[in-house]
């Protein structure tokens, strides 16, 4: 799908946010902690793939302040989700969240893979964005 | 190829040398240049950040332990990095913004109306100097979140929330009329303050569902949600603007955008050829749509029923726009969605006046000053002090007028009265364009010094503990009396 590149500090902003989370989810793996970081990460990554998902309405059912608050950011979460093709992509994300910690960790992998998806392609768009002519 | 211990030092030294060039930058500025006091954190929060950034690349001997730890890293690195090319971006242009090159009277009369407004009593702006002949919104609302993003990698510390930032044409930073937009750029701010994309984001989605004029497949809504809020904020920013300055910041806009050129010999419009001018894009409304909203709203803030007097193209202009109905207005893309955005107008100016509630009315100060001001513009006196001329030639005391009010006077006199000075000056020609330009940047000089003089006459009654909130009511004589008196008691305590 060809996409229009879109204003660059939208793609720069989640990209931060998705490597804010990765950090968050290395240090869950690592010694089973949650922080307030991780769980904000998760839970507005969850709320927005259900909308994405079902459809329709889509910022009346995110709180502020999200990372997927833009269209450009919209479209790229689209694009990790339809690119990693992971069944129950968001259970295994609310299993974390709400899941004991062994269950957290053994999903952990899934996670990391997606917020390191996520912030590959937006930092991909930011640099191309941001070498645009404007 | 070296170990993967060794890349990333290698990395994480290449970042730290960049980072150390733009800390250098802030530490090595001219120590001749004078900074305005927002500059000046904006300065000292870059070189803390810095800190902490070299501070975050050195530990990685003491913090890294597996593979998976230096693989991590080296995106951590990538990410600094990305975040720092961003925040590069407007270190340079802040430093080349020292005062001699700011419209820096004009600035202090709009952050002191601006701070009428409780919640930004205390709201400062970076200005910085941007190469693109255009005011940037700097992307007010997503600096702050940004910086503090970047600062979250390191540790570092947060962005001060009460500052924002602001980018004017370098080569504009010391004319006035042209930096009258300036204000539309605070407005970006409040806009992101207050949140208000997100309302509008979650009202356009909704209403746009609502009409069945989108498919829900899941990028549509968004999408078009997405560009009727942008839309809202600018017009929000448009009427912000004018709400804090007046008719100038019309004025402003209709002169660097040249709206005038769609006005035809009998002073109207011809929307056939002119019908680009009408139509909405995907991140803004068309000048006509913003500039008819303008006067919508310097209508009901009781400047237009003078403006429409004033004898300029730019009024005829304004006239010649007020007529286009919103039928008028286009949006090839999805015209239905233009209907819902054009139906929610009225919500955005609701938000507006719900925020500049306590804006006081600036309009009346004008309308009675103005006859007194016109003639120091006339004869290229300085309007600092004003001595009226009352009725059977006795003289009314004299007061001190306010930027705002400073500020359009000039303004209408420059759009409508130029003739007036250009006639009394030896040698210049009415018709040739570079008197009149010449001519019109010393209108702006004394117009600009005036508003100095009105600075520094607040401060020193400030410095002699006098209460200064009298300043803009009641009539202008009582609010002279009330100045004479404060300048009076000033002058005992000193005694």
């Amino acid at each position: 799908m060809a996409t229009t590149l879109g204003d660059p500090t939208n793609y720069l902003s989640l990209a931060l946010d998705a490597r804010k989370a990765v950090i968050a989810l290395r240090y869950f793996s690592k010694t089973g902690k949650k922080s307030k970081e991780l769980n904000d990460s998760l839970q507005d990554a969850v709320e927005s793939l259900n909308a994405l998902q079902a459809g329709g309405a889509l910022f009346s059912r995110l709180h502020a302040p999200s990372s997927y608050e833009s269209y450009e950011q919209i479209q790229t979460l689209q694009e990790v989700r339809q690119s990693m093709k992971e069944a129950q992509l968001v259970a295994k994300l609310r299993s974390i969240l709400s899941g004991s910690q062994g269950e957290g960790k053994k999903v952990a992998g899934v996670a990391v893979r997606f917020f390191a998806q996520l912030e590959n392609r937006a930092m991909q768009r930011f640099n191309q964005a941001s070498s645009l002519p404007r | 190829m070296p170990q993967l211990k060794a890349q990333v030092r290698h990395d994480a030294a290449s970042l730290l040398g960049f980072v150390d060039s733009i800390a250098r930058l802030c530490e090595q500025r001219n120590p001749a240049a004078a900074y305005l006091p927002s500059t000046e954190r904006f300065i000292e929060y870059i070189a803390a950040l810095a800190s902490q950034t070299k501070a975050h690349l050195r530990s990685y001997r003491d913090t890294l332990t597996d593979t998976s730890d230096f693989v991590d890293f080296r995106r951590d690195i990538a990410a600094l990095r990305a975040g720092w090319r961003w925040l590069h971006t407007f270190i340079k242009p802040a430093l080349d913004a020292d005062t001699l090159n700011l419209p820096a009277a004009l600035l202090h009369g709009m952050l002191n109306r601006l701070h009428q407004i409780p919640k930004y009593s205390k709201t400062d702006f970076v200005i910085y100097h941007t190469d693109v002949f255009n005011y940037l919104q700097v992307q007010l609302t997503k600096f702050m979140p940004m910086a503090n993003k970047v600062a979250a990698l390191v540790q570092g510390p947060a962005f001060p929330p009460d500052l924002g930032l602001i980018g004017i044409p370098y080569s504009q930073s010391s004319t006035l009329f042209v930096n009258c937009l300036i204000p539309h750029e605070m407005g970006h701010f409040v806009f992101g303050d207050q949140n208000l994309r997100s309302k509008f984001l979650k009202l356009f989605e909704r209403e746009l569902l609502k009409s069945r004029a989108i498919s829900d497949d899941a990028l549509e809504p968004s999408r078009y949600s997405d560009i009727l809020s942008k839309w809202a904020e600018e017009l929000f920013c448009d009427l912000f603007a004018i709400r804090l300055l007046g008719p100038c910041y019309t004025f402003a806009y209709v002169e660097l955008y040249d709206i005038c050129k769609v006005l035809n010999p009998n002073g109207g419009i011809d929307r056939q050829e002119w019908a680009q001018e009408l139509e909405f894009n995907d991140f803004y409304p068309p000048d006509l749509f913003r500039i008819r909203a303008h006067v919508q709203l310097l209508d009901s803030d009781g400047w237009w029923s003078e403006v429409r007097k004033v004898d300029s193209h730019y009024v005829s202009c304004l006239a010649a726009i007020t007529k286009l109905g919103d039928r008028s207005f286009v949006y090839p893309t999805h015209n239905a969605a233009l209907r819902i955005f054009l139906r929610h107008v009225r919500t955005i100016q609701d938000e507006l006046d719900s925020l500049t509630e306590d804006l006081k009315p600036a309009f009346q100060f004008w309308q009675a000053h103005y006859g007194d001001i016109e003639p120091y513009l006339q004869y290229g006196v300085v309007p600092s002090s004003i001595r009226p001329r009352g009725r059977s030639s006795r003289t009314l005391p004299e007061y001190y007028p306010d930027p705002i009010t400073l500020i359009n006077a000039a303004y209408r006199f420059y759009i409508e009265s130029l003739d007036l000075l250009l006639s009394k000056i030896k040698g210049a020609k009415l018709d040739r364009v570079e008197h009149r330009s010449s001519w019109a940047s010393k209108l702006q000089s004394w117009t600009s010094k005036a508003m100095e003089d009105f600075t520094f006459r607040e401060e020193a009654l400030r410095t002699n503990g006098s209460n200064l909130k009298t300043r803009y009511t009641g009539t202008p004589k009582v609010a002279h009396k009330q100045s004479k008196k404060l300048s009076d008691n000033a002058s005992a305590k000193r005694k």
